[in-house]
């Protein structure tokens, strides 16, 4: 009986052990993938503005891959961010997609401001916004965009998942 | 879609993923002294979690509270260990009465920790109208812990059954309740787990 309560007591700590070692051991507790973009367009200018908040680490990570991460975060070149957003980042209308400017950076903290700007050539109906920043880096990358159009506000939603999505 | 919907969503997302482990493992120490019958008390001293992080977290994104992120980060696993260590030593399950106003109130205390760790990263995106995206955000917290206490709950079925069968594979007469076993087995895993955890970011 001793031996029988013994071997259960070897299973149990081994199935414990295996469990332990195939857990991963996140240095960092709990990380929350997250961009934040407001997006506003004024109708009457045809001025598209657009404020993204990005987590500095990670962004800077994304903007250039090739880099290795060090305590210290560096901020890449304002040329190196505009490229990379562009590429990610981008609104579509009727006649076809919407040149962005660069229009600043700021940094606070941990977070990353990046500024841009443009102009609607043509008609603004029935535009889209493609949002996939930093979705190659993370599955569970999440990108919230608060839009206003001439006063009235909307919250879309981007996961790595998503295409395009309807502006207004 | 609705800004409310939105940060449920996220906060949701946030909680139902592979990456939220040591959240789910802090859940999984909470739930496990339960039996399928106690899922309101379970359901209970989870909400009481919320209710803990949810202070801190609108606490620190006012600036009401200033949060040293390295300690918050050692804190979190501590929370596990402590959690796992009473299920190990406290004999009187779920079912006492003293248990069942002691375990919200744990819960609820050590939420507070574990909404210190969201506020580091909420904090610098909730510049404006705070309100909603907090309040949308908790929601979807609470609203995955529930599916992940769900699922932990026929996980725990499951091992249950394990045990049961280890049991009677062995021949053995059941020298102690299957729940006791469940309870010791997986409060030792987690309580390891964590352990590593809080060494791996002391912030000395």
């Amino acid at each position: 009986m001793v031996a029988r309560r013994r071997m259960l007591a070897l299973v149990l700590g081994a199935v414990s052990l295996l469990a332990v070692a195939a857990l991963p051991a996140p240095a960092e507790a709990h990380p929350l993938h997250t961009t934040m973009t407001d997006l506003s367009y004024d109708p009457a200018t045809r001025a598209l503005s657009v404020t993204i908040r990005v987590f500095a680490d990670d962004f800077s990570a994304a903007v250039l891959p090739g880099v290795p991460r060090r305590a210290e975060i560096v901020v890449p070149p304002d040329t190196a961010i505009l490229r990379y957003v562009t590429m990610r980042f981008g609104v579509t209308g009727p006649g076809g997609r919407v040149p962005m400017r660069w229009c600043g950076l700021r940094r606070e903290g941990k977070v990353l401001f990046v500024c841009l700007r443009g102009t609607v050539a043509g008609a603004f109906a029935g535009a889209s916004l493609t949002n996939r920043l930093l979705t190659e880096m993370f599955a569970d990358q999440v990108n919230v965009v608060q839009t206003s159009n001439d006063g009235r506000r909307s919250t879309l939603l981007f996961t790595p998942r998503d295409g395009a999505k309807a502006l207004f | 879609m609705s800004e409310f919907y939105a940060f449920f969503q996220l906060g949701f997302g946030h909680i139902v993923t592979a990456g939220a482990l040591d959240h789910i493992l802090f859940l999984v120490a909470l739930a496990v002294i339960y039996r399928a019958n106690d899922w309101r008390d379970a359901l209970y001293v989870i909400s009481a979690f919320t209710v803990g992080h949810s202070v801190t977290l609108a606490l620190a994104v006012t600036d009401a509270l200033v949060i040293r992120e390295p300690i918050v980060e050692f804190l979190i696993p501590l929370t596990i260990v402590a959690t796992a260590a009473e299920n190990i030593v406290s004999p009187n399950r779920a079912g006492g009465a003293g248990m069942r106003r002691i375990r919200p109130l744990l819960a609820g205390v050590f939420g507070l920790v574990h909404g210190a760790g969201f506020a580091g990263y909420l904090k610098s995106l909730f510049v404006e109208r705070i309100a909603v995206p907090l309040l949308g955000f908790n929601v979807g917290i609470e609203a995955g812990q529930v599916v992940v206490l769900a699922a932990i709950g026929v996980a725990l079925v499951a091992v249950d059954a394990g045990i049961r069968r280890a049991q009677l594979g062995l021949r053995q007469r059941p020298a102690l309740p299957v729940l006791r076993l469940r309870v010791v087995g997986l409060s030792l895993m987690i309580g390891l787990v964590a352990t590593m955890w809080a060494v791996e970011r002391r912030p000395w």
